[in-house]
């Protein structure tokens, strides 16, 4: 019985300790932590001062990317709207963000600085298909809060 | 034979071998720009820099012939520093604009640059700017910052097809690659100088921007559009085809391909393609169809038994198709009648078929009622390949009007349409009339003697009659329209002691192959079917890839017979014409998108893999087999698969036996009244053929071509006009343009042009020229 | 084709063992009667000596005194060879650009002066050199670079 006694005691008394110790969690999503300035969350594709689009449509991405995770599809521009800076653009960008592994290397290949990894990291869906980010979503950046 | 070394390796090759060559037979890969097989040594690019013992400076490996006890080496500090040198002056003033360029990714200034080049240019200067993305004909743009002047495609278009359509202009840095007075190529062969441009500065306007090379996925296969089945590699991404590009055989084939052949492959993604199963003109289900035609056979098989119903095959399929074909109507059916659609009535046994390595060795070259360029243009250029090595090479031209041209330059027999055959047996019968076989040919004969349009003495066929007995190599290439050809090419083989080979430039494409799959293609049988149908004894025909108002030389028999037939069932990859005729209509599935055997015009099998699905409700026809069988309770079992490159299994129609000498009967000359025309028909690949959205620029809006003469008569001018026509049959309306080779009073019509039906009116009729109002009236 | 072609063509045939050796004098004399080589004069000139079109017109573009558009009656080279250049031709160049109101390569609008780039014409020792209707005239300065345009010329 004593035992017992002793051996709550001794429990309780670690508990009553790290309550007065600092925390190690956060109050997600009240509260967020800072990131490293290189941290990787979901892409991007910029564009220039002008609000042409960067992205060439060059597919380097696509073909340095580990977990085949980009759709690449160029086009020539259009003539009568300037989207893109040169005369070559993407019609079509997806990244699959359930596939992508945010290692960055789209944004190293590309040749045009066009894919940016944002420091954006809350990806949730409900269904798989909203996980696959097109390029409309990827040129709205989401700002991390 | 000479010995030498190369990186320590001995090899032994004839003299006069370049060092890049046999390095290339020890499987050492030398870096290449400039250089070809085809079009020989240049020494323009400077990259193939080799070092040889005992030689001072660097030398080039495509330029240097080989010498007993040579030693080279391919690698080494030496040879590396030079192509880095090499490679920084091709570079100073190339772009940077690979991540733009479709060359990126299977670019030999990528590769050599990555293998060789250095990390950074030294060169801090402005780039020179020049021309950017310029069309030069409706399917290339030239890129002249991007070309390193290695001038492959102006020697393949110069020297090699031998229309100059391609210069060097300027001096210097400013040098760039340009068309003759700036206007577009018009060559059949245009498309080549994609494949040759080692670079990305001659680009395909249809691939232009579709994918990079990790995108793609690649498929060996056959050309379909003529016989002559070229070698290309299909690409395709995300199930679409988007590029045909030729595909070399080494020792055998260039893989040079037509503009046809190389842009024509969209006909399965324009807007006619059948993707959904018609009955009677209502949209249905694919399950649905299948049901009806299912009910179809079984009731026609048990009102009127197996004999009552058809197949009529278009020819395009490929072997095993047509041996599954020809089983189901064998062992399901069980009716004997299984026709191919043709437009021309000639055969030529397969004893008598010769190959493209005959043109290869030929000294006397004839074409027989067509012009192979128009017809089969890769066997143009086979020709000219021969006419290259042997300028001394004989080419005649016998038909309606002028066949040569002037990249290979010939005599030409310009006789009355339809006596190709009745003049080379008279011709013979000058040379040879002592002879038995000539005298059985010329038997029925009579008086006939030949009328020439521009003057050719007897002198003139005489000579030619002894061209044709005593030449060496004679490839002979017939255009399968008169079947009195037959025993005339029979008779020329059994007289001739050196090689006679012939080549059939006639469709359709695989008809050999269908032969050794066992459907017989004889005119005869065609024939025999429609007077059937037209009787009333066929109940159910199914039409596979046929369409026999389109190919039937008689266009009114070709309805009288579909219009007499109870039901009939299409499967094709578009609409036969008159759709109405047809009480089902249902989507097939056809190059590209099944694997097959194809046998093209000299015999040779070869494999053609699928790439992509067909596209929507479409299937293999194995398919519709497979379930119409399974409608009748029957089974059908489509494994194991008749493999035709199985010696065992043979030809299912024995053909080596050649026929009896047949003679030829005089032809018949008609009537002509003043400034009547006589229509000839033709097989040209650019003008017939599968629909093409890529192609339709380039497919000449006037198909139909007359003189001079009867155009300033007529008042059609440049560029041409539309004629109204009236036979004996009925009236069309044709575009014609004016042609210089045309003889007055004809009228050459390729076959299968939409709304201009030679058919209508018949090969060979004598036509009158007549307003257009009529022609709308009828 | 002028009628006299054919002649010249048969005489500067005459002299050389091959044809295409006689194409430059060929063109030489058609020039100085034409004072241009158009497209059409070059294929006149291609049938004349048989050759092949693009040839022709491949040897007439390399030639920088082969004009392949029209040019004035007085053609003023400026020499942009290191010498000229280190001594002031780009300034030259652009005075009598702005003096002509015209562009290197181009011709005045009333046909009367044309103004061409030209590589080093190795007179070095009149740098900045110009050729006025292929006669050296050097050094050019900016005061005397005005006599180019006005001063009297044999051609």
């Amino acid at each position: 019985m004593l035992e017992g006694v002793k051996a709550i005691g001794k429990a309780m008394g670690t508990t009553f300790k790290a309550l007065t110790e600092p925390r190690d969690t956060i109050a997600y999503p009240e509260k967020r932590r800072e990131y490293a300035p290189r941290f990787r969350g979901k892409h991007m594709l910029a564009r220039d001062e002008d609000g042409h689009e960067l992205c060439v449509g060059c597919g380097l991405c696509e073909a340095v990317c580990p977990a085949q995770a980009i759709r690449v599809v160029a086009a020539e521009a259009p003539t009568d709207k300037p989207v893109s800076w040169t005369n070559r653009y993407s019609v079509d960008y997806e990244v699959d963000l359930i596939r992508c592994i945010f290692c960055g290397m789209c944004e190293e290949a590309c040749p045009t600085n066009a894919v940016r990894l944002t420091p954006f990291n809350e990806l949730a869906a409900f269904n798989r298909l909203d996980m696959i980010a097109d390029k409309e979503e990827l040129l709205s950046p989401p700002v991390r809060r | 034979m000479i010995r030498l070394t190369i990186d320590d390796r001995e090899i032994t090759v004839p003299e006069g071998t370049m060092v890049v060559d046999a390095a290339q037979e020890l499987g050492i890969d030398v870096p290449i720009y400039c250089y070809h097989q085809a079009l020989g040594p240049l020494g323009a690019c400077r990259i193939c820099l080799v070092q040889v013992e005992k030689m001072p400076k660097l030398v080039t490996a495509c330029t240097t012939a080989v010498q007993e006890g040579m030693v080279v080496h391919t690698r080494g500090s030496a040879v590396d520093k030079g192509r880095q040198g090499v490679l920084e002056f091709l570079l100073i003033n190339h772009p940077l604009d690979c991540p733009v360029c479709d060359k990126g990714g299977e670019c030999f200034l990528q590769d050599y640059t990555f293998q060789y080049g250095s990390a950074a240019g030294r060169y801090d200067e402005p780039k020179i700017h020049k021309l950017k993305d310029a069309a030069i004909n409706e399917f290339i743009i030239i890129d002249q910052e991007r070309c390193v002047l290695c001038q492959r495609c102006v020697r393949f278009m110069g020297e090699y097809v031998g229309e100059e359509q391609l210069l060097l202009e300027g001096r210097g840095v400013e040098t760039v690659v340009s068309t003759v007075s700036h206007q577009p190529m018009d060559s059949q062969f245009s498309g080549n100088v994609i494949d040759l441009c080692p670079v990305g500065a001659l680009l395909s306007i249809p691939y232009r921007y579709k994918a990079r090379p990790w995108n793609l996925e690649r498929a060996e296969s056959v050309c379909p559009h003529c016989p002559v089945a070229c070698t290309t590699s299909v690409t395709s991404r995300e199930g679409h085809v988007i590029r045909v590009e030729g595909r070399p055989i080494p020792g055998h084939d260039w893989g040079w391909l037509c503009d046809r052949g190389r842009f024509g492959y969209d006909f399965g993604y324009v807007e006619d393609r059948l993707l959904n199963a018609w009955l009677d003109g209502e949209i249905t289900s694919a399950a649905e169809s299948t049901r009806t035609i299912g009910s179809w056979l079984n009731d026609t098989l048990e009102q009127h038994g197996g004999d009552s119903v058809a197949f009529l095959v278009g020819g395009q399929q490929t072997m095993e198709e047509a041996y599954q074909i020809r089983r189901f109507a064998d062992e399901v059916v069980g009716t004997s009648k299984v026709a191919v659609s043709r437009s021309v009535k000639g055969y030529l046994p397969l004893g008598l078929n010769g190959t493209f390595e005959d043109l290869d060795r030929a000294d006397t070259i004839v074409y027989l009622g067509q012009d192979p360029y128009d017809a089969v243009p890769v066997v143009h250029l086979k020709v000219r390949d021969r006419y290259r090595d042997n300028p001394g090479l004989k080419v005649i031209g016998i038909g309606a009007y002028d066949l040569t041209r002037s990249t290979v330059p010939g005599d030409a027999f310009v006789l009355e349409p339809g006596e190709e055959a009745a003049f080379l047996a008279y011709t013979l019968a000058k040379v040879a009339a002592s002879n038995p076989i000539i005298a059985r040919l010329g038997e029925e004969l009579g008086d006939f003697s030949p009328t020439f349009k521009g003057a050719k003495s007897e002198q003139e066929v005489e000579t030619l009659g002894r061209q044709l007995l005593e030449s060496e190599h004679l490839v002979l290439l017939w255009d399968g329209k008169d079947p009195h050809m037959e025993s005339v090419l029979l008779a020329l083989r059994g007289l001739r002691e050196d090689v006679t080979a012939v080549l059939p430039t006639f469709g359709p494409a695989n008809w050999r192959g269908f032969e050794r799959a066992g459907i017989a293609v004889d005119y005869d049988r065609l024939e025999a079917f429609v007077e059937e149908a037209i009787q009333g004894k066929i109940h159910l025909l199914f039409s596979i890839g046929a369409d026999l108002l389109r190919d039937y030389p008689d266009r009114e028999r070709a309805k009288a017979a579909l219009a007499a037939i109870d039901r009939v069932v299409s499967v094709g990859l578009f609409f036969p014409e008159q759709r109405e005729l047809y009480h089902a209509v249902i989507p097939g599935a056809g190059w590209s998108e099944v694997d097959g055997t194809y046998t093209n015009m000299e015999g040779r099998m070869q494999v053609a893999k699928a790439t992509v699905q067909p596209p929507g409700q479409s299937r293999p026809v194995r398919t519709y087999l497979g379930s119409w069988a399974h409608a009748l309770k029957k089974s059908f079992v489509l494994e194991p698969e008749w493999d035709p490159f199985d010696h065992n299994a043979g030809d299912l129609i024995a053909k080596d036996a050649l026929p009896e000498v047949q003679s030829v009967p005089k032809p018949a000359r008609p009537a002509m009244k003043d400034g009547a025309l006589r229509l000839v028909g033709t097989a040209l690949v650019m003008e017939g053929g599968m629909p093409s959205e890529i192609l339709q620029p380039r497919i000449p809006k006037y198909p139909g071509r007359i003189s001079l003469a009867d155009a300033s008569r007529l008042g059609i001018g440049e560029p041409g006009g539309e004629l109204g026509l009236r036979g004996q049959q009925g009236m069309i309306s044709v575009m014609v343009a004016v042609d210089e080779r045309i003889p007055q009073g004809v009228l050459v019509l390729p076959y299968g042009v939409v709304g201009s039906p030679l058919n209508q009116l018949g090969d060979g009729a004598v036509v009158e020229a007549v307003s257009l109002e009529e022609v709308s009236l009828r | 084709m002028k009628p006299e072609w054919e002649l010249w063509a048969q005489e500067a045939k005459a002299e050389f063992p091959k044809a295409n050796s006689a194409l430059l004098p060929l063109l030489h004399r058609i020039q100085s009667q034409e004072h241009y080589l158009s497209e059409d004069t070059i294929r006149d000139v291609a049938v004349l000596l048989k050759l092949p079109v693009p040839y022709v017109e491949s040897v007439a573009s390399f030639y920088s005194l082969y004009y392949k558009n029209p040019v004035g009656k007085r053609i003023i080279h400026v020499c942009m060879g290191l010498s000229c250049a280190l001594n002031g031709s780009d300034e030259l160049m652009h005075h009598l650009e702005g003096k002509l109101g015209i562009q290197e390569g181009q011709t005045t609008p009333d046909g009367e002066v044309s103004l061409l780039e030209a590589e080093c014409l190795a007179a070095c020792n009149l740098a900045p050199v110009a050729q006025v209707n292929l006669r050296f005239v050097g050094p050019v300065t900016e005061d005397t670079a005005d006599q180019l345009l006005t001063g009297e010329v044999k051609s």
